[in-house]
């Protein structure tokens, strides 16, 4: 992108004496003018009206491209999320972004669907579970991830009993997805 | 509203994201047999429902029972996978894209 700047100085033309050639104004200077105004302006953004916008990054000299914003609203590269979700222990999607749906399979047991697939199935997740209070053996839950598919990612939930053994049971939970 | 279906004798309960439904047209019905299209495997019976299932006790001793309103899930069309990242532009035909307004990546 290139900014705009004047090609030729109009005001300068009238101190010139009316003997003076360069007191002209040619069709050549509205050509060299309007020029400028033209490629400044071609190399901006559309603004009001993108549909899916897509940068390089502030490398002049990249060639592939470093972030993509859909229309839906979704950022794609690898420093943004491209998908996280909020679940309550019931099941219910809090809040979300690039989630269609989410399964319970079982008790502790939830698979959360993409949108939109990603690219491959090397993404990193991260998740949590909410500390339902209190200081009894499940009331703090563990997670753990199902292998990753491109278009799905299964999640359990439970906690560890005071006989030592893992129960699985219902928590509220937040995963945050990147990757390609 | 959920969609119930069998999952290998124990009952699967797909709950809709509410912000992916506001993206569909139509109505509450037509945007779930959507998501059933495209996130249940191709040919699951399945039903929509209403029904409060957020037991956590019994749950796992629930099963799937076929009802009068069963349906089945079908392939979404072929944008529509595309759109949605299930194929790439490489899948397509030519004529898809064509169809579709793609070009491959220079």
């Amino acid at each position: 992108m290139s900014n705009y700047t004047k090609q030729i100085s109009w005001s300068g033309k009238d101190a010139l004496s009316d003997s003076d050639p360069e007191k002209v104004i040619s069709g050549g200077d509205f050509d060299t003018e309007f020029s400028a105004v033209q490629t400044a302006i071609n190399s901006k953004i559309d603004g009001g009206t993108i549909t899916n916008f897509t940068s390089t990054g502030i490398d002049d000299n990249a060639t592939s491209t470093a972030l993509e914003i859909t229309t839906d609203g979704r950022g794609l590269s690898p420093f943004t999320a491209r998908v996280w979700v909020v679940i309550s222990g019931a099941g219910a999607i809090v809040d979300s972004h690039n989630i269609s749906s989410t399964t319970r399979n079982a008790t502790g047991d939830f698979t959360m669907t993409f949108a939109n697939n990603l690219n491959n199935a090397t993404y990193s997740r991260v998740g949590s579970t909410n500390d339902e209070g209190g200081s009894n053996a499940g009331d703090i839950g563990l997670l753990s991830f199902g292998t990753p598919t491109v278009s799905s990612l299964r999640i359990e939930t439970g906690y560890l009993a005071t006989s030592g053994s893992l129960v699985y049971w219902n928590y509220g939970t937040s995963t945050v997805i990147f990757g390609d | 509203m959920v969609i119930i279906y069998d999952n290998n004798g124990s009952l699967s309960v797909l709950t809709p994201a509410p912000k992916f439904l506001e993206t569909l047209k139509g109505t509450l019905e037509q945007k779930l047999i959507h998501i059933a299209n495209k996130d249940l495997p191709t040919g699951t019976p399945y039903e929509i429902t209403d029904a409060d299932l957020s037991d956590d006790v019994f749950f796992n001793a629930w099963e799937y029972v076929a009802g009068t309103n069963e349906l089945s899930s079908a392939d979404l069309s072929r944008l529509e996978q595309f759109n949605y990242n299930q194929i790439k532009i490489a899948d397509l035909t030519d004529a898809e894209k064509a169809e579709f307004g793609v070009e491959d990546a220079s």
